[in-house]
């Protein structure tokens, strides 16, 4: 004698159930990602990097700084022996915290400059 | 002497509350005058010159002169030349370089020598000081009370005025050494920053002479010199704080009596000899700047504002030379 066996067959989903179902899972990833996106947490940029802090990484600008140094030397002018007893020479004019003038080394035997000086 | 060549003469010494310097070149070959011999006797003249003239000793003969209570007072050659020279520098300033302020600068606090005593910093003095106003003579003009009789061997003036030698003593003193130094190739005599320089050969052979600055000490201006005389005079070196804490210092203006504040911290003067270039330097600075230029017109000279701004004026500025300058660039690449 034959058992006859119950044969349950379940039926397929319809087409339109599994397209629809498809599109809203779509849907559904395409929503959290832009989510993520407006959040400031873009996934393709890493776990805790967000976007600004990206952005704002130290700029390194090699930049060429020309100073320019310019190196005075007073050399005093020539004897000039004129006809007429007075004549004059170098004056830097000076203040409270002018420097001397820079002068020319003296020969070992010259004298004592001369100086008029208010006494 | 070295291979029977005289060397030049050149010392310094102290006289006067200043220091004296004297050179001398010597003549060549064996004619001249031994030119250390020469310094000497001027280096005696000097201290002698400041013991007889000294308003600050009691014994000299300016003091004996001021005490005296006759009208006719017997007095020396030198007294009698210094009073003249100081009427001189009055007549010729119209009474702005005055001799007889002796109670005035007394009443300033101007007693005793100041030689070797610390000035006051420049700034510290016109931090505190009066309005600027250039001076102006003494309405009483008691100078012209003073008469000087070479004939007689005596000097006139009213009982109980005094005289001050010290406003043209330096110059004056130069230019007496001067007249002794006449027949050298070249010499120069500097009382202080009074200087008289001449020579038979002089004008050929100029000595350099660089001006102080009164502030900050530099030597902002040199002149070349061949013959005359050149002097500066300034607040910065005889100057004082009173009692009260007044700045003063030992150039008055008649009309008050008191410090003079002109606008002017110094003023160098050239000028024929060493005691006219001095009068010309201290009425330049009692002036006030304005004046100053006048005054310093004819012979030239400079005059120092009190910013520290350096002024030439006349002749000098004609022959100004600015120094060569030379300038190196170089860039560094940091």
């Amino acid at each position: 004698m034959t058992e006859g066996r119950t044969v349950t067959r379940r039926r397929k989903p319809s087409a339109a159930t599994v397209f629809l179902a498809s599109a809203a899972l779509f849907v559904a990833a395409l929503g959290y990602l832009g989510y993520q996106l407006a959040a400031g947490r873009d996934p393709a940029l890493g776990p805790n990097a967000t976007v600004a802090e990206k952005q704002t990484r130290p700029l390194v600008i090699h930049r060429r700084i020309i100073r320019r140094r310019i190196v005075t030397t007073v050399v005093p002018s020539p004897v000039t022996v004129s006809s007429s007893t007075v004549s004059s020479g170098s004056a830097p004019t000076s203040s409270y915290s002018a420097p001397a003038p820079v002068s020319a080394p003296a020969p070992v035997a010259a004298p004592a400059p001369v100086v008029s000086a208010s006494s | 002497m070295r291979d029977g060549t005289v060397e030049p003469y050149d010392e310094q010494f102290d006289a006067m509350g200043c220091t004296v310097r004297v050179m001398i070149d010597p003549s060549s070959g064996d004619a001249g005058r031994d030119p250390r011999e020469a310094g000497r006797q001027a280096r005696e003249f000097i201290l002698d010159f400041d013991r007889r003239l000294s308003r600050f000793r009691a014994d000299s003969e300016l003091t004996a002169l001021n005490r005296d209570l006759r009208e006719e007072v017997p007095a020396s050659d030198l007294l009698r030349a210094a009073v003249r020279a100081g009427l001189r520098a009055a007549r010729s300033t119209n009474g702005l370089v005055d001799p007889t302020l002796v109670d005035q600068i007394e009443q300033a606090g101007y007693r005793e020598s100041r030689a070797g005593l610390a000035g006051v910093p420049i700034p510290e003095l016109l931090s505190s000081a009066p309005t600027r106003e250039s001076a102006s003579p003494s309405p009483g003009r008691s100078w012209r009370m003073f008469e000087v009789d070479d004939e007689r061997g005596i000097i006139r003036r009213t009982p109980g005025l005094r005289f001050d030698t010290g406003g043209t003593g330096k110059g004056l003193a130069a230019d007496m050494v001067a007249g002794s130094l006449a027949d050298f190739p070249r010499f120069l005599v500097n009382c202080g920053g009074d200087i008289r320089i001449g020579g038979n050969e002089a004008s050929g052979s100029p000595y350099d002479v660089l001006v102080e600055h009164p502030a900050s000490g530099n030597m902002p201006h040199r002149f070349k010199l061949g013959r005359g005389g050149i002097a500066t005079s300034g607040i910065n070196v005889r100057a004082w704080l009173r009692e009260g804490g007044s700045p003063g210092h030992h150039l008055l203006d008649p009309s008050t009596g008191e410090p003079c504040w002109s606008g002017l911290l110094g003023v160098t003067a050239i000028g024929p000899t060493a005691v006219e270039a001095e009068t010309l330097a201290k009425a330049a600075l009692l002036s006030g700047p304005t004046g100053a230029r006048k005054i310093l017109s004819h012979h030239g000279g400079l005059m120092v504002h009190e910013d520290s701004q350096v002024e030439m004026v006349g002749r000098a500025t004609i022959r100004l030379r600015l120094p060569e300058v030379r300038l190196r660039t170089s860039e560094v690449a940091v």
